[in-house]
């Protein structure tokens, strides 16, 4: 294959950081609320070659090795302790950074976990999931589960929610709180006059005054909550000590200005994180272990840095669906069902896989070709809404979803 | 104050009005207008043109390598590369520095040109990457400059449409130029059935969507998903979740089903076996495929056996290429594509919701001439001829493509874009040709007015109009685009506000604006200035501070939208 830039990029995998701190300090005495971190895997992240059965016989029949964890080998996973019975379940050679939050306890996976609607479209399952919904009747539900999610959380301080990057992922559709943001430092404009100015002419009630109105008061309160030096400038951000982002990417840098944020004291109750490139049609074996590197070593690099507030802090990692069982010819897999999902803090009841493993054989799959879906992606939601960001129920926000059993997740 | 229906078409069917072509509206007739947009004269040189062939852009790397840049460039053939040098060893690599300013010399390059000189070994990144650069800044120049206001929105739409990432693969970038030119503008105005072909076809797509490896079996069922659901009948019409077998499509049974599901994906996939590009990759062995760049179909790969798409059938052992087309014929004569595509359109052109009585007249003029070359140019008169083009301003917000090209339209600045340019668009949410997953931009306000977005174009706005940018990416020509006769700050203040907002702005608007400019601060103290009184400020100062205020009227919530 004629992929140049495939080799002239693999420096970075090379230096992989370790968590420097996984004895992680006793939690101060926090005043600040609850923080729900929420990091979309884009694209539809193969959970079976993020965390597979090793020596399961249709799992090695219908894939060659390069898109499986083996027991032995170039492609020898890490064994995992406490997974499904009996079941040597491993996880990519490039997620070692995982392991070491899952030894820790603070990290729980759930497998076959997802979108139980039969969707394959990246787009219609993203919508329903960020709308809290697993139907087509409810994909025009206006707002995002997230949305909602604030909207019982309120009374809120100055910055209730964030999008890391440019824009508002659906998941925080028609929040009348929630601000995009690459970068706290960059919410500047112009001269005290020119901002007054133009609040007085963004009054209106159409969206774009909303918005226009919400971006300004933004802009002000970010001013005051920057921490300066001594002439008044905005100081650069410094991570917690011994903890440094330069090897953990583009990934990496959104969760470095998550934690400038997430530290200003400025109210923030919920983030959203994207991270795109899951879709791995072809050539995954490279592409996919790049994206496992990047993003093991970025999240725990941030868990690392947010160490001080483990116990006010939970991040959910999810995707649309995982992939195929069965490869393609193009040395890559299609569209799949059920997917791994997590959940990190410092309450969960990590260190282990939860949710129900039906193995691989045909009459267990999804119409006969996918991983089948044994947890509703909102059962783990509702567990960490619930028992950790302290909302009473979740009826509003995930409407007609009947809660089953819960799996102790948290 | 209401903005004339004039000026609301305008400002749809444009990169933004201005007061210029308004008055030719006035003069011509709105439909005289349309008619002209419809046809363009290729063969005229206009603004976009001459910038185009005028503008120079630096490349500056170093390279090492058996032969100069330049020749690779050239296309010189690498025989020196295995001769002996004069004491009898090999040819060594070399190193070479590149440092000049170059004229947009790949936007004429055929295909098979472009593709050859980047598949030689060693070739520069950097000559690569600026094949789709100069794509890029002819693009922003066009949107612009441009008199053919209509086909660049236009292209700019198929282009969303077809979305390909160029960072998918380098060799996207390398052939950008002719997929640009011989696909997307050579069919924009032309039949939806021949562009998707051309498309389909095109190297870019096929790597972007990976068909280009997909070969039985099972094949890569990449395209043929997104050919469904983002390029023909459209999400509307996946029925996954309420069929699990093809028999309970409705009308699958009679050869017309309603919609597809994930079967239709996996047959519609096995007849896309086999399409790949002609880009000298190897199989067998010691064979490999046509190096031109273009579309190859390799027939080992393909699933030859019996098929059924969309309930119809198509027999085993076709001709070479007869599946692919077939399934190509059912998704672009599909009557869900003609609806979802006409409401795509006019979601571009009129409205985040496009009244559905629209959008029924549009499908059945895109319906009756499905088969005519010039389709498109039919459907694109319904639509801007349509009344709900002149009507109820302000229900698509710009796009931050439109909204700098808006703001350098009606101030007649002169930007001469380079890559910060393109940096910030994105920063505001508008990747050129980088846009992620295979959607494309969304196109309704949820995604363009997300406050990081709206703030960004506030600070890209006011940057090109203060002097932000280094070197000599754009002049404002404020003060030279000041009449003589307009001496006074009321004069001045009315004279920028009445060509970046004529009849926009309500009347307090323009007195909060107005009294802002008056009050112009000196050493960190405002000093108020009557209305009638003259602008005595040196011109260096007026300049700046005319900067600060044409940013100000860019930044207000009217000037976001359409």
């Amino acid at each position: 294959m004629n992929r140049r830039h495939f080799l002239c990029s693999s420096l970075a995998a090379l230096t992989g950081s370790r968590i420097t701190n996984l004895t992680f300090a006793a939690d101060a005495p926090q005043s600040r609320d609850h923080l729900l971190v929420v990091l979309f895997l884009r694209g539809g992240c193969d959970g079976l070659n993020l965390l597979g059965p090793a020596n399961d016989k249709d799992y090695i029949a219908a894939r060659p090795e390069w898109l499986r964890v083996t027991d032995a080998g170039k492609f020898e996973g890490i064994a995992l302790k406490n997974g499904y019975n009996g079941i040597d379940m491993r996880l990519h050679k490039e997620a070692g950074a995982l392991k070491e939050l899952y030894d820790s306890g603070h990290l729980a996976m759930i497998h076959g976990c997802g979108l139980q609607n039969g969707s394959r479209s990246h787009f219609e399952a993203q919508d329903m999931m960020e709308r809290g919904v697993a139907d087509h009747k409810n994909i025009s539900v206006a707002s995002g589960w997230l949305t909602r999610t604030i909207e019982a959380l309120s009374p809120y301080g100055l910055l209730p929610a964030v999008a890391v990057g440019g824009e508002l992922p659906d998941s925080l559709l028609h929040s009348k709180v929630a601000v995009s943001m690459s970068e706290a430092r960059d919410f500047t404009y112009g001269r005290e006059n020119q901002l007054a100015l133009l609040k007085r002419l963004y009054e209106g009630s159409e969206s774009i005054h909303r918005t226009g109105k919400l971006t300004l008061d933004t802009i002000t309160a970010l001013q005051s909550k920057l921490p300066r030096d001594g002439d008044g400038k905005v100081q650069d951000y410094t991570p917690e000590k011994g903890v440094s982002y330069e090897n953990a990417g583009d990934l990496g840098e959104s969760l470095r200005n998550l934690a400038q944020i997430a530290k200003m004291d400025a109210g923030l109750r919920v983030a959203t994180v994207d991270y795109d490139g899951w879709d791995t049609h072809e050539g995954q074996e490279y592409r996919f272990s790049e994206l496992v590197s990047e993003f093991s070593r970025a999240l725990s690099t941030f868990y690392s840095d947010m160490s001080r507030f483990h116990s006010k802090m939970t991040v959910v990692v999810h995707t649309e669906f995982g992939r195929r069982l069965k490869s393609n010819q193009s040395e890559g897999t299609d569209h799949g069902y059920g997917g791994v999902h997590m959940v990190l803090g410092s309450g969960v009841n990590g260190g282990k896989l939860h949710g129900e493993w039906k193995g691989l054989a045909n009459e267990h799959l999804d119409e006969g070709a996918d991983l089948a879906i044994t947890t509703d992606y909102r059962t783990v939601l509702n567990e960490v809404l619930t028992k950790r960001v302290g909302l009473a129920d979740t009826k509003s926000i995930f409407p007609g979803f009947e809660m089953k059993k819960a799996l102790g997740i948290v | 104050m209401k903005p004339s229906s004039e000026f609301v078409a305008l400002n749809r069917a444009t990169f933004g009005a201005t007061v210029e072509e308004l008055a030719r509206v006035e003069k011509i007739g709105w439909s005289a207008w349309v008619e002209e947009q419809l046809k363009p004269d290729a063969a005229a040189k206009d603004e976009a043109t001459k910038r185009i062939s005028a503008h120079k852009l630096e490349i500056e790397y170093e390279h090492e390598g058996m032969m100069a840049p330049a020749m690779m460039i050239a296309g010189k053939k690498p025989e020196m590369m295995a001769a002996e040098g004069k004491d009898g060893k090999k040819a060594e690599k070399q190193k070479f520095k590149v440092k000049e300013e170059r004229g947009l010399s790949s936007l004429e390059k055929p295909l098979d040109q472009l593709f050859r000189v980047q598949n030689q070994e060693d070739y520069p990144y950097e000559e690569i990457q600026r094949c789709s650069y100069e794509v890029e800044v002819a693009t922003i120049i066009r949107a612009c400059y441009s008199k053919w206001q209509v086909r660049e929105l236009l292209v700019d739409f198929w282009h969303n449409h077809f979305n390909v990432n160029i960072d998918a693969d380098n060799t996207i970038r390398a052939v950008w130029p002719a997929y640009d030119r011989d696909v997307i503008r050579k069919h924009a105005f032309g039949n939806f059935r021949e562009l998707l072909q051309a498309v389909a076809q095109g190297l870019p797509m096929l790597y972007y969507l990976n068909n280009r490896s997909s070969k039985a079996s099972p094949a890569n069922e990449n395209y043929a998903r997104e050919l469904f659901e983002l390029h023909t009948l459209g999400a509307e019409h996946y029925l996954n979740h309420l069929h699990k077998k093809w028999r309970e499509v409705p009308g699958a049974l009679e050869g017309k089903a309603e919609g597809f599901i994930d079967q239709d994906v996996y047959e519609a996939a096995r007849a896309f076996t086999g399409w790949t590009a002609a880009d000298g990759e190897d199989y067998d062995d010691d064979k490999h495929f046509p190096d031109d760049g273009g579309f190859h179909y390799h027939a080992q790969w393909h699933d030859p056996y019996q098929k059924r798409v969309l309930g119809v059938e198509l027999e085993a052992n076709q001709p070479p290429l007869a599946d692919g087309m077939a399934v190509l014929d059912l998704a672009a004569f599909h009557p869900g594509t003609a609806v979802y595509l006409s409401r795509k359109l006019c979601r571009r052109f009129i409205a985040d919701e496009p009244n559905e009585d629209l959008v029924k007249r549009v499908a059945k003029v895109w319906t009756e001439h499905a088969k005519s070359p010039d389709q498109i140019v039919h459907v694109m008169r319904e639509i801007l001829l349509a009344p709900e083009m002149s009507g109820g301003f302000g229900q698509k917000t710009k796009r931050p493509l439109e909204f700098i090209c808006s703001f350098i339209r009606a101030t007649g600045a002169d930007l001469r874009p380079e890559e910060d340019i393109i940096w910030r668009l994105a920063e505001c949410g508008q990747h050129l040709f980088q846009w992620g997953p295979p959607t494309g931009h969304p196109d309704t306000a949820d995604y363009w007015q997300s406050p990081n977005s709206l703030l960004k174009r506030w600070k890209f706005a006011r940057d090109l109009a203060t002097d932000g940018f280094d070197g000599e990416v754009v002049r404002m020509n404020l003060l030279r685009n000041t009449p003589a006769n307009k001496k006074t700050w009321q004069e001045v203040a009315d004279h920028w506000l009445d060509r970046l907002a004529p009849g926009l702005l309500e009347s307090h608007t323009r007195e909060e604006l107005t009294k802002w400019f008056r009050e112009y601060e000196d050493d960190g103290k405002a000093r108020h200035h009557e209305p009638d009184a003259e602008i005595s400020l040196n011109e260096s100062d007026l300049a700046e501070h005319l900067g600060e205020f044409v940013a100000l009227v860019a930044a207000t919530p009217e000037f976001q939208l359409r």
